[in-house]
């Protein structure tokens, strides 16, 4: 807010006439307390990821089907490369093409996972990679309950969240150096009468 | 917590005052580039894609003026810039919010247009930004705001973009990853908002334009003030001189068309660019302030026209097939770069300095309009010059063959031998005064690496078509017209009739077309006659030899990068052997190593001699773990293929630039300095890619511009041979055994390597490469030129600047009202 010549409600002391307090504390106080909230939301949902990635085990998982599923339709396996492209969407937004990976925990089982991010023109990743061996990625999972998997190194994994997060810390970093300021006086320029 | 008007403001009040510039920037990226991916889900047709983008031009130039004019004239309690950015922020992000949830074409194209009107809103911020920094501190303010907005553009590139057409949950929603940008960029933006609601005081100023009526007349008024008139000379300048984009939007053209650059690479020149900059920002914004602003500036200019210039000669008098390499194109680029941004840093807060608080907005109204209009004149006319160009200097549009011949010979010997029989009726259509050569005939040397050197085998005969060229402007029209009435199902169906005419005159055409590029082509071909290669004679020679494929286990799967970094040690060593390729085995990973074996040689001794070889080149450092506990599977005799063809390049590296020596110089020092045989290396991966398990070897033949290949012979089923063309006939006569499934084999890996080859830039030879209708072809780089008399004006409009200061016609107005303070 703005007050030319009112002295704000909020402001623990008077302005004198040459300085300007900013005041509105309680205003600010809010904005940290939304930034909180967001970040809290952000932080939430990265908590199962972090957690995943930190806590859980890790190992490399080979990409074995791609599954494309459409509304109202049975879904469709593509088990390779050539008939993911005759299937690869231009305009079909409704498509979403998931990878199916496979990997071995270190106790010897064999798991299969449907990849938390899919895409809706094309797979995340190919069957087979450029020197003709089937595609990998990291996972890392839930060694007490191994369908619990992710990929930390698909973006998409971190970014929505992430997104949220980094913008309730920042409105929250804002909010405080706003609030640090709300009562400090701030000296008043000496304006010369305005030219015409 | 920030005032306007001070005389000198702490660096944190800077950093706050310019960190919304990140929440912009993202904005503005998700508006320009993520909404083309929304817009083509409900419009294919190019054309409706960009009109549709182009009306905000329109928005932006009627609206953008008119508030930061009025925002000079009003006071509010709430002061009067920030009411137009809240209105402009809030409605920008609720748009941003809605575009992703519009479920059809009307309702995103409200939403941008809604978008666009309340972006516009945002006039004033450039004048409040300056009201906040005094003009001291400009510079650094300048330098740092690049910075947000350089970090934003990395971030939106490196991270965003990439992830629209992706579906993830949050909370066990599914959340698509176009609304995930958008609504990125909407919180981003509602996140800076408390800056400008809380953090901003507007000093009342006592302005005595506050209050004047708002009409035509004293808008027209105000932007031609005496006081800020003779300031639209310095923008003038500074958008004619175009410093941030070179020759505009043709330099798109001049990287993908020209160059043949993918998108992919332009978005690494912009990437790594943009990460340099990151650095190189922040520490320029350091000396920002302590610049003499004006004399910076004209050095800035002079030194963006220098650098300019020589980027220009070292691509056309350097680079003998006028093609810079990425990181040529990263490196000048980066130079330029770091000269627009310095002259940017400089000239934003200097023409501020010309101008007092009150005449802000008035002035920031006029510079949007001149610098707009300016440079969509400009931008408009090194198009048109590159056109002319074209038309003056460059091979005209028409009827276009390639020929190659036996030996190499000179342009004017070329021309001779085209003199020495009379072309048919139906190609002299243009012929010249007394038949002979066609008087609008051009015959230029080619090679598909853009080498053009003064005697060659390969030659571009094209010959100047008015009527040609008016069938093909003809067609193109028509394909926007087809695009404009199939744009959907139910569009086609109803412009059924009007679809059926067009299809049946551009077949026409096209056959028009072709038929007058294969009478010149027999009209070239009888003409130069025995001159030119016979099919077939490319085969330079075909051969069988006995291979041996030896196949190990390893448990851990091989990378690319390792097996690439053995082979090329065995190689080496071992020249016999052609391939190692990685292998998938039941549970575990293996690998097959084929090599030929000589006539004295047994396949154990060939076997012990190579998995000596191989332990070896695994143990040099870096090392490869799992090929030092390899278990040898398997040992089989394959027969393998060879061919050696004849090409049109050099197969292998001639010349390396001054830059690429300096690069190979550092990257050498981490043991990666490229090899002349990249492009044969390249080759080779084409040919794995279209075939992944193919044991394949590529390298320069035995005679010059030769190409040998070696492969194993696979065991599958191939496709008997049914052509019996002259190709097919060489290869019998080659071969040692006219059988059948090997002559097919042969054949097979010859169309292989013709069309992995060539996306190489190499070319396989024969009687004619292409015969076709060509367009006018384009040099992209000639619009350097009209960008250096553009340079020369915006020199020319500093220096009469200059001699008006000088005169006491202009002066710094801003900074005096700032220092009275």
């Amino acid at each position: 807010m703005n007050p030319s010549s009112t002295t704000p409600l909020s402001a623990e002391r008077p302005a004198s006439p040459n300085h300007h307090i900013p005041g509105y504390a309680r205003t600010k106080a809010c904005v940290i307390f939304v930034g909180l909230l967001v970040a809290g939301l952000g932080f939430s949902q990265l908590w199962t990821p972090l957690r995943l990635l930190w806590r859980g085990e890790s190992t490399i998982a080979e990409a074995i089907r791609v599954v494309k599923v459409i509304p109202g339709l049975p879904d469709l396996v593509l088990t390779t490369d050539p008939m993911i492209q005759a299937e690869v969407e231009r305009r079909e937004r409704s498509a979403v093409f998931w990878n199916e990976f496979r990997f071995q925990t270190t106790a010897g089982r064999t798991v299969q996972v449907r990849a938390p991010v899919g895409n809706h023109s094309r797979p995340l990743y190919p069957l087979v990679s450029l020197d003709g061996l089937p595609t990998v990625d990291r996972v890392c999972f839930d060694p007490t309950q191994p369908e619990r998997a992710i990929f930390p190194l698909v973006v998409s994994t971190w970014l929505a969240p992430g997104m949220i997060f980094f913008c309730g810390l920042l409105a929250t970093l804002i909010g405080s150096f706003l609030l640090y300021w709300a009562d400090k006086p701030i000296e008043l320029p000496h304006l010369p009468p305005p030219a015409k | 917590m920030i005032i306007t008007c001070k005389k000198k403001i702490p660096l944190r009040w800077i950093a706050f005052a310019v960190m919304p510039w990140a929440a912009v920037t993202m904005q503005d990226r998700a508006i320009s580039v993520a909404f083309l991916f929304s817009l083509k889900k409900f419009v294919e047709n190019p054309a409706g894609l960009s009109f549709i983008i182009s009306l905000s031009t329109f928005i932006g130039l009627a609206v953008g003026p008119i508030t930061a004019f009025v925002s000079d004239r009003i006071w509010t309690r709430f002061g009067r810039r920030k009411p137009f950015l809240i209105a402009s922020w809030t409605g920008t992000s609720l748009a941003l919010v809605a575009m992703p949830l519009t479920p059809n074409l009307v309702s995103l194209v409200l939403a941008y247009f809604f978008y666009y009107f309340c972006e516009s809103l945002s006039g004033p911020m450039e004048p409040l930004k300056q009201e906040i920094i005094p003009p001291t501190e400009r510079g650094r303010a300048t330098g740092l705001m690049a910075w947000f907005s350089n970090f934003a553009t990395i971030t939106f590139y490196f991270v965003m973009l990439g992830r629209f057409d992706d579906v993830s949950f949050m909370a066990g929603v599914p959340l698509q990853g176009e609304a995930v940008i958008y609504w990125s960029a909407a919180l981003f933006m509602l996140t800076m908002l408390p800056i400008i609601v809380l953090g901003i005081r507007e000093i009342d100023q006592h302005s005595p334009l506050r209050g004047q009526k708002i009409s035509l007349q004293t808008f027209v008024g105000g932007l031609l003030d005496r006081e800020l008139s003779p300031v639209y000379l310095l923008v003038f300048a500074f958008a004619a001189m175009n410093f941030y984009s070179g020759i505009g939007t043709l330099m798109n053209l001049l990287y993908t068309d020209q160059w043949g650059y993918t998108k992919q690479e332009m978005g690494i020149n912009v990437a790594v660019g943009g990460l340099i900059n990151v650095f190189l920002i922040g520490l320029l914004t350091l000396f920002a302030d302590r610049l003499p602003r004006m004399r910076a500036y004209q050095t800035f200019v002079w030194l963006t026209l220098i650098g300019n210039f020589l980027f220009y000669a070292y691509v056309n008098f350097l680079l003998p097939d006028k093609r810079p390499t990425l990181v040529e194109i990263i490196a000048f680029g980066e130079l330029l770069s770091v000269i627009s941004i310095l002259a940017g840093v400089v000239y934003y807060p200097l023409i501020y300095d010309y101008v007092r608080r009150n005449k802000m907005g008035t002035f920031s109204a006029g510079e949007q309009i001149v610098r707009r209009a300016t440079v969509f004149v400009t931008a408009n006319s090194v198009g048109l010059f590159v056109w002319a160009y074209a038309n003056f200097f460059l091979p005209p549009a028409g009827p276009m063959t390639r020929v190659v011949l036996r030996e190499e010979m000179s342009q004017s010997s070329v021309v001779a031998a085209l003199q020495t029989k009379t072309w048919s009726t139906s190609t002299l259509l243009t012929a010249g005064p007394g038949g002979g050569v066609p008087a609008t005939i051009s015959v230029t040397p080619w090679r598909a690496d853009g080498i053009a050197t003064e005697s060659s085998r390969s030659w571009e005969i094209r010959l100047r078509d008015r009527a040609g060229e008016r069938l093909a402007s003809e067609k193109a029209d028509l394909e926007r017209e087809r695009t404009k009435l199939s744009v959907s199902t139910a569009a086609a169906e109803k412009n059924k009739v009007r679809l059926t005419v067009i299809a049946a005159r551009s077949t026409e055409i096209d056959t028009h077309l072709a038929t007058d590029a294969v009478r010149l082509r027999d009209d070239v071909l009888k003409t130069l006659g025995p001159s030119i290669i016979a099919d077939g004679d490319q085969i330079i020679d075909a051969g069988m030899r006995d291979a041996l494929v030896i196949e190990f286990a390893t448990h851990e799967r091989p990378e690319r990068s390792e097996i690439e970094k053995i082979l090329d040690l065995i190689r080496r060593e071992a020249p016999e052997v052609i391939d190692l390729r990685p292998t998938k085995r039941d549970v575990d990973y293996g690998f097959a190593l084929s090599a030929t074996l000589a006539n004295s040689q047994t396949p154990d001794a060939l076997a012990n001699k190579l998995q000596l070889v191989l332990k070896r080149a695994a143990a040099q450092p870096p090392t490869v773990q799992w090929a030092t506990t390899i278990e040898l599977v398997s040992l089989r005799q394959s027969p393998a293929l060879g061919l050696e063809l004849a090409i049109l390049e050099d197969p292998v590296v001639t010349y390396v630039s001054p830059i690429n020596r300096v690069v190979n110089a550092i990257t050498g020092l981490f043991g990666k300095t490229p090899t002349p045989e990249l492009r044969l290396e390249a080759v080779a991966r084409i040919l794995q890619s279209e075939r992944p398990h193919i044991h394949v070897r590529v390298s320069a033949g035995r005679q010059k511009k030769t190409l040998a290949i070696t492969t194993l012979l696979e065991s599958g089923p191939i496709e008997a041979v049914t052509a019996d063309d002259a190709i097919v006939r060489r290869l019998r006569t080659l071969l040692p055994t006219p059988e059948n499934r090997i002559v097919a084999a042969a054949r097979l890996l010859y169309d292989h390597v013709e069309s992995a080859a060539a996306a190489q830039r190499l070319t396989v030879a024969r009687p004619v490469i292409v015969s076709k209708y060509a367009p006018l072809r384009y040099d992209y780089m000639s619009g350097y030129l009209w960008m250096f008399l553009m340079c020369v004006i915006g020199i020319s409009l500093i220096l009469l600047f200059k001699r008006l200061e000088a005169k006491g016609v202009v002066y710094k107005r801003g900074l005096e009202e700032s220092q009275a303070s």
